[in-house]
């Protein structure tokens, strides 16, 4: 429910919502519902390419799990 | 490649300097003279004359294409050209009348340049002998280079100011030193088609599209180009049913050592449907960015030049399977809305002032589009209708100055609906990339694409909106059409994969080359790019940023094309000048040197 508020928010903003808007926001809210998410940032070098997400017990929330699979994670707090 | 060429002179006078010149080019595609008296020569690979009592040429074609020139015309000398339907670039002499017409398909297919000055007419398929005829000094057109490497518009002009091109859908009609230019066809932006229910816009559009298969292939052996696409993959599909004796090879470019350009996956989903394995050429053989830079092969700037080595690799698995046509899927974006990037139905309800359904529209649309509902009211409601000409992304190395002059200036046209302005649009893009490709077909290599069937694209832009792009499904009414013949991999997939990632890996492979290239480079030189810039996005690209490196192309195409200009073969007359503002080039060999000039106009002198 909480991932469904967060994406119906982003369909009303005037700028693009980027996946590092959305992954803060998805770890921020299920943190304050009391849920122990991670915020997680994974690179692929070549061609560069950083994503940001969020995790919950080790499932992606914000991505297919297959999107995130291949990138190298450097962060995750 | 079928060429053709030939000289007028309006007073009737021989001219042995152009015959001898077009007949050495003429004869190294294999083409023949079929007219020579009269102050008119004329050259083709295919010709076709018809005859008075006395055994006079009264009337010859010089064709490159397949369509039957001369019996239209006899039927209807004042409106024969459109409607002619096929790809065909020609030249015709009516010697009675003593009247040439030159003329090009919808969708300019087949290149037809021609240069003019008061006593006579040349015209050629190629650039290069047009320029060692040229008597007058010839001048870079910057404005059409800029055009061109940005959209691959250039209408009637090319990159040399003093040669023109005849328009895609142009007849030229010259008589008495004086060329009248007129379109023999054009897209009717009015144009609608009553569509009773789906099933009969599917079956109409099957069968257009099967009808665009068999006539682009006949019943030989034929190839097509499957890039597991839909598009490529409809083409499989429908050749595979209207003619499956002999079966068509598909040939694919694949990217095996660059997971995100890799579309093997759909490919194979083809192949195996069709039971029938094809020709991969992969990216060791493809040898992405290997060109020679003392000859890079092409006469426009094209960035084919690029895919020199994968084009001949293409080429040699045709004419081992003994094919001599190979069909492509070009174009299925362009007539069908290959993406959401605009949804008409909002633009076309905001400007019927129908705002509460174009707001249900764009709730309907945004989580297909995966954009917010307020950017897609901007993007396919407002900003189409405000005028504003679509956004065109530019690599940061440009001048400035040259950016300027890739802009026509020209916004979306003001009438009709946004949807028929953006079809229109996409149109003009297709015609673009159909000028680009040019570079491609060597030898005996003839490459079709059947989305750019005539009555197709007709049929294609009169469709309603709706049922070509639906929440879901770009080219909704390709996959319903074809919903028994496409493999359910290819008739659900809605992304695919671009060449990015393997183009990104040949450039870090070649980045010696592409130093040396650009250390003295040509478009630094002339203006037409920042060096800074490129050294910046070369080192961004060895680090692995994408960096622009599709834009890269057309940056390498450029400079290729600046070097086969200085080295190209001069008339003795010939000088070298620059116009529309850049550096003056004044010598008369091919070296430049560098004085400055005012602006100019660009503009040829047509006969008069």
């Amino acid at each position: 429910m909480l991932r469904d508020a967060i994406e119906a928010a982003a369909r009303w903003t005037l700028l693009p919502v980027q996946c590092l808007e959305r992954a803060a926001v998805t770890t921020c809210l299920f943190r304050t519902f009391g849920y122990d998410a991670a915020f997680v940032i994974g690179v692929r070098r070549t061609p560069f390419y950083a994503h940001a997400w969020t995790e919950l017990d080790g499932a992606v929330l914000t991505d297919p799990a297959e999107r995130v699979r291949e990138l190298a994670v450097v962060e995750r707090c | 490649m079928s060429v053709v060429a030939g000289v007028l002179a309006f007073d009737g006078a021989p001219v042995a300097e152009e015959q001898h010149a077009l007949q050495a080019y003429a004869r190294r595609y294999g083409a023949v003279s079929i007219v020579s008296g009269s102050g008119v020569t004329l050259f083709a690979n295919d010709t076709f004359v018809t005859r008075d009592d006395a055994g006079r040429v009264r009337t010859a074609v010089a064709i490159d294409g397949r369509v039957d020139v001369l019996q239209a015309y006899e039927r209807n000398p004042h409106d024969f050209a459109g409607r002619l339907i096929g790809d065909f670039a020609f030249a015709l002499w009516d010697e009675p009348q003593r009247t040439l017409f030159l003329a090009r398909d919808a969708f300019g297919s087949r290149p037809l340049y021609w240069h003019g000055d008061a006593k006579r007419l040349v015209w050629a398929s190629h650039l290069a002998p047009l320029l060692g005829l040229a008597r007058e000094p010839l001048s870079i057109d910057r404005d059409s280079l800029a055009a061109f490497v940005i959209r691959g518009a250039m209408r009637d002009r090319t990159p040399v100011a003093e040669i023109r091109s005849v328009r895609a859908a142009e007849l030229c009609v010259v008589r008495d030193g004086v060329m009248q230019r007129s379109r023999h066809w054009s897209l009717d932006p009015h144009a609608t088609v009553d569509v009773r229910s789906d099933a009969e816009a599917e079956e109409k559009l099957r069968a257009l599209l099967s009808e665009a298969v068999r006539s682009m292939t006949g019943d030989g052996p034929a190839s097509v180009l499957l890039s597991g696409g839909v598009d490529s993959s409809s083409i499989v599909a429908v050749a595979d049913a209207v003619r499956p004796e002999p079966p068509v090879q598909t040939i694919s470019w694949v990217f095996e050592a660059s997971p995100t350009s890799d579309e093997r996956e759909f490919v194979r989903a083809v192949e195996t449907h069709r039971g029938r394995r094809g020709v991969h050429i992969g990216e060791r053989e493809q040898a992405l960015l290997e060109f020679d830079p003392e000859d890079p092969g092409t006469e426009i700037p094209t960035s084919y030049v690029c895919f020199a080595r994968r084009c001949e690799a293409t080429r040699a698995a045709m004419r081992a399977a003994g094919s001599r046509v190979l069909l492509t899927g070009i174009g299925g974006d362009d007539v069908l809305y290959g993406d959401f990037g605009f949804i008409g139905s909002i633009a076309d309800a905001l400007a019927r002032g129908r705002v509460l359904r174009a707001l249900s529209e764009v709730r309907k649309w945004a989580p297909h589009v995966g954009v917010s509902h307020l950017q897609l009211l901007w993007r396919s409601g407002i900003r189409p209708l405000s005028g504003a000409a679509p956004v065109s992304l530019v690599a940061p190395w440009w001048s400035r100055e040259f950016v300027e002059r890739m802009h026509d200036g020209r916004g979306w046209p003001s009438r009709p609906l946004p949807s028929r302005r953006f079809d229109l649009q996409c149109f003009e893009g297709l015609v673009g990339s159909m000028a680009r490709r040019w570079y491609f077909e060597h030898d005996e290599i003839v490459t079709r694409e059947p989305f750019l069937y005539r009555p197709l694209v007709e049929y294609c832009f009169a469709l309603p909106f709706e049922q070509k792009l639906r929440p879901g499904a770009t080219r909704s009414i390709l996959r319903r059409a074809l919903r028994d013949l496409l493999p359910p991999a290819i008739l659900t997939r809605l992304s695919k994969c671009g060449p990015d990632e393997a183009l990104l890996r040949a450039a870090q492979r070649r980045a010696g080359a592409l130093r040396a290239l650009f250390a003295e480079a040509r478009v630094v030189r002339h203006g037409f790019a920042d060096g800074t810039a490129i050294d910046a996005a070369l080192t961004k690209i060895a680090h692995g940023f994408d960096a622009g490196v599709a834009f890269l192309l057309r940056l390498i195409a450029l400079e290729l094309w600046l070097r086969w200009f200085e080295r190209r073969p001069l008339s003795s007359t010939a000088a070298v000048t620059e116009v529309n503002g850049g550096i003056a080039c004044t010598s008369t060999k091919s070296r430049m040197t560098s004085t400055k000039s005012r602006p100019s106009s660009s503009s040829a002198t047509p006969p008069t």
